[in-house]
């Protein structure tokens, strides 16, 4: 049970960026700030004089001064991709030095939908693992927002290492009866910042066994593309328990459907000093005995001397699961409606937070893509539809 | 009438492929030369390199002025891409004169009219295609010369790219020292080199499935009523199998041509074939349901993407011809059976018809936008004798 436990690693030192990337960046660094989240080094980034201003973040880059004089692109995506260019130099020069840029963009917009995916090439190319955390508009947004938001998102995914992606509009159905906006999206942008400061932790690795992003990179990898990501806290003697209970009721698992199919896993445990073994050893054994029989995990432990009696568990779990599509790919025949309906099931969870990887356009990597309603179609078409071959290649 | 010779250039994502035929007698085209030279420089129909497409073409000139055995000067250049557009439009002028009747200049101002759209400053309209005329309320007038009516409209389609491409072909073709007689989009020339007069009657979709390209062409109510072209093609079938599966390119086309079905059939669950090791690769086995699953995907999504461009009254009730499929992609197996799920029609393979000449090109899908183009530029000779025309000159 225990075989993927790495060895405790002292790690050197990990550096970590967070870029609020646009208008809903900024305003996300800046919530974060008001609340007291403690973040990784921030920088705020946004075309807009005025947004950065209003942001009252420590540090700000402004992009394309040059260009668009802090006016904003005004949702040109097109003058979004040539501020940051224009600014190459100064991008490379902030991302120099970071093990990981973590870029946190609204789509939609003509810097988060137009200027984030230069950045990603550029954040790449001086060696930065590089990961997207993008927020899509909502459902009632203009058509043109959201066709933006679509190519911007194919974009993203060529050049960033790993993309997560949060529908706003699930984030916000979260929020069972509070209607009000404000709110809604303040929910959103608590839970992507927390979402953000968990991935941190659980690279950071300051822990007894430690993850790295090999294991996030491997798990994206076996994922087909796929992921879902939670969170859960709890305090007291029985924590444990009730962080697997938290854990096993979020809508975001589905009460632990997707668990159950999942076939690769990343627990990561973060503790107050003196956090028992046994306490681990029932959360990873509550959490693995509903996975999958052959599922693969890593475990990572971190302590937090900050936290007294508190425990905190995130999960990634990625699960090999087949589209309601016209092709039942895993047993000729025997897939009756009981499994197509939980495959539908488990697409629309899935849906709710994706974890992209880049690459796998082989021949078309370096040619202009075919943008047709935001999708690129140089990429696979049975990888975008999800479907699954019937073996590992 | 037998007439000269002309060549047509087609610089496609595959094949660079230089075509030599003259009109016979019997309204036969005649083939008498062909090069055909494996493509570099060309992405998605597109030229990116035109140093390589420019040896290629070269090339391909030479094989094909061996095979004729003649000295070729002038060309009928094919072109595609995925810039290519159509749109439709309506001119309308009043007739003016005391008598009301139609005259040749009503008939030409009505023309310009249509002509007359907005598109962005890089792009350019390439073709032109009168579809009908209106007299007052009567729709559906062919020749309006000689009519009584006090309004002429008239319903165009035209199609345009983007300026700068099509100048990169013609640009290579010029620097090859070929002097550029015609040019006509890749979609409307396999449409002639396919289809009888009665399946234009009729009505029918042809699609051109190359290597990087999709044209599309629709004739519905006798007149061509939709085209243009789709980037994505062969390789993007090949370049899938090779990601998929997880092998080199050169493999994935090989098993793609040898053993591809664009249907994934359950009695092929469990199949394997060996891909053998070879030197700086060592072999492994895949799943035949696998292979074919991923082309299964991608032409289904590309026939939708066709399918997508054209209008559903068209599609429901005035194509009596179906669907004919040609290009280079259309012999892929299983594709005719897809392609007839996907737009409710018949679908059948398009040959060129009334080709003699070399074989392989008279029998072959993949020439069938060179034939076209050799069958277009003998029918609609230029009006003014450039001087390529005059400067053809034979050998012995």
């Amino acid at each position: 049970m225990f075989s993927d436990i790495q060895d405790l690693d002292p790690l050197a030192e990990f550096n970590m960026l967070v870029a609020g990337v646009g208008r809903a960046g900024c305003r996300i660094l800046s919530e974060a700030q008001e609340n007291g989240y403690v973040l990784p080094d921030t920088v705020a980034i946004h075309t807009s004089r005025q947004a950065l201003a209003d942001a009252g973040v420590d540090r700000v880059l402004q992009l394309g001064a040059t260009v668009v004089e802090g006016a904003g692109t005004g949702g040109d995506l097109k003058l979004g991709r040539i501020c940051a260019e224009q600014d190459e130099a100064l991008l490379r020069d902030l991302f120099h030095g970071y093990d990981l840029v973590l870029f946190i963009t609204g789509l939609g917009g003509g810097t988060g939908s137009g200027a984030t995916p230069v950045m990603a090439r550029l954040a790449r190319d001086v060696k930065c693992f590089t990961v997207c955390v993008a927020v899509s508009p909502f459902k009632f947004e203009m058509e043109d927002r959201r066709r933006k938001a679509e190519i911007g998102l194919a974009t993203l995914r060529e050049h960033a290492d790993a993309v997560v992606y949060f529908p706003n509009e699930r984030l916000f159905c979260l929020m069972e009866g509070r209607k009000d906006l404000d709110l809604g999206i303040q929910t959103a942008n608590h839970f992507l910042i927390g979402t953000v400061i968990a991935l941190y932790e659980l690279l950071r690795g300051k822990g007894l066994l430690s993850l790295d992003f090999g294991d996030l990179k491997s798990l994206v990898q076996h994922s087909d593309g796929t992921c879902s990501m939670v969170h859960a806290s709890a305090e007291g003697s029985e924590a444990a328990a009730r962080v697997v209970e938290q854990l096993l009721a979020s809508p975001l698992l589905d009460h632990g459907a997707v668990l159950s199919k999942a076939k690769g896993l990343i627990i990561g445990i973060r503790g107050g000093a003196g956090l028992p073994l046994t306490v681990v050893n029932e959360v990873v054994r509550n959490i693995g005995g509903m996975a999958h029989v052959n599922a693969k995990y890593q475990v990572g432990v971190a302590i937090d001397p900050s936290k007294t009696t508190e425990l905190e568990v995130t999960l990634i779990s990625s699960e090999s699961w087949m589209p309601a599509g016209p092709l039942p790919l895993d047993e000729a025949g025997e897939s009756g409606d009981g499994k197509a309906a939980d495959s539908a099931k488990a697409t629309m969870v899935q849906a709710e937070i994706e974890l992209e990887t880049t690459g796998g356009k082989g021949k078309f990597k370096n040619v202009a893509p075919t943008i047709h309603d935001g999708e690129d179609l140089d990429f696979p078409a049975f990888m975008r539809k999800s479907v699954k071959l019937s073996k590992q290649y | 009438m037998q007439s000269l010779p002309i060549a047509s250039v087609e610089i496609g994502t595959h094949m660079v492929r230089v075509l030599v035929g003259e009109h016979r007698p019997d309204n036969q085209l005649f083939v008498t030369g062909l090069g055909e030279v494996e493509s570099s420089g060309v992405r998605k129909g597109e030229i990116v390199d035109l140093d390589n497409a420019l040896a290629c073409l070269k090339l391909a000139i030479r094989q094909a002025e061996e095979s004729a055995q003649i000295e070729i000067f002038s060309g009928h250049v094919v072109f595609s891409g995925g810039h290519i557009e159509s749109v439709n439009n309506r001119g309308q002028v009043l007739v003016v004169n005391d008598d009301k009747v139609i005259t040749r200049e009503e008939i030409d101002d009505v023309m310009n009219n249509a002509r007359a759209i907005n598109i962005s400053m890089n792009r350019q309209i390439l073709h032109s295609i009168c579809q009908h005329f209106y007299v007052d309320d009567q729709a559906g007038v062919v020749n309006p010369e000689g009519m009584e009516g006090a309004r002429l409209s008239l319903d165009m389609l035209l199609l345009h790219g983007i300026h700068n491409r099509i100048r990169n072909t013609i640009r290579v073709v010029e620097e090859a020292h070929l002097d550029v007689e015609d040019a006509a989009f890749g979609g409307l020339c396999s449409a002639l080199a396919v289809l009888t007069s009665v399946q234009k009657e009729g009505g029918a979709i042809v699609i051109d499935i190359g290597g990087g390209t999709t044209d599309y062409i629709v004739y519905a109510n006798k007149a061509i009523t939709h085209a243009g072209s789709i980037a994505v093609g062969g390789d993007h079938i090949t370049n899938d199998i090779a990601l998929g599966l997880k092998i080199p390119t050169t493999r994935a086309e090989k098993l793609k041509v040898e053993m591809g079905s664009a249907k994934a059939q359950h009695g092929h669950r469990g199949q394997m074939i060996d891909i053998p090791s070879e030197s700086g690769y060592e072999g492994k086995q895949i799943c035949l349901h696998d292979l074919n699953t991923i082309i299964q995907y991608r032409v289904e999504e590309l026939l939708e993407l066709v399918k997508e461009q054209i209008d559903r009254s068209v599609l429901k009730h005035k194509l009596s011809a179906g669907v004919i499929l040609t290009g280079g992609g259309a012999g892929m197996h299983g594709l005719a059976g897809v392609a007839e799920q996907a737009f409710d029609l018949p679908c059948n393979l398009g040959k060129p018809h009334n080709v003699s000449g070399i074989t392989q090109v008279a029998e072959g899908t993949q020439y069938a936008v060179g034939l076209g183009m050799l069958r277009y530029g003998l029918r609609n000779p230029p009006r003014e004798p450039p001087g390529g025309w005059i400067r053809r000159i034979f050998k012995g």
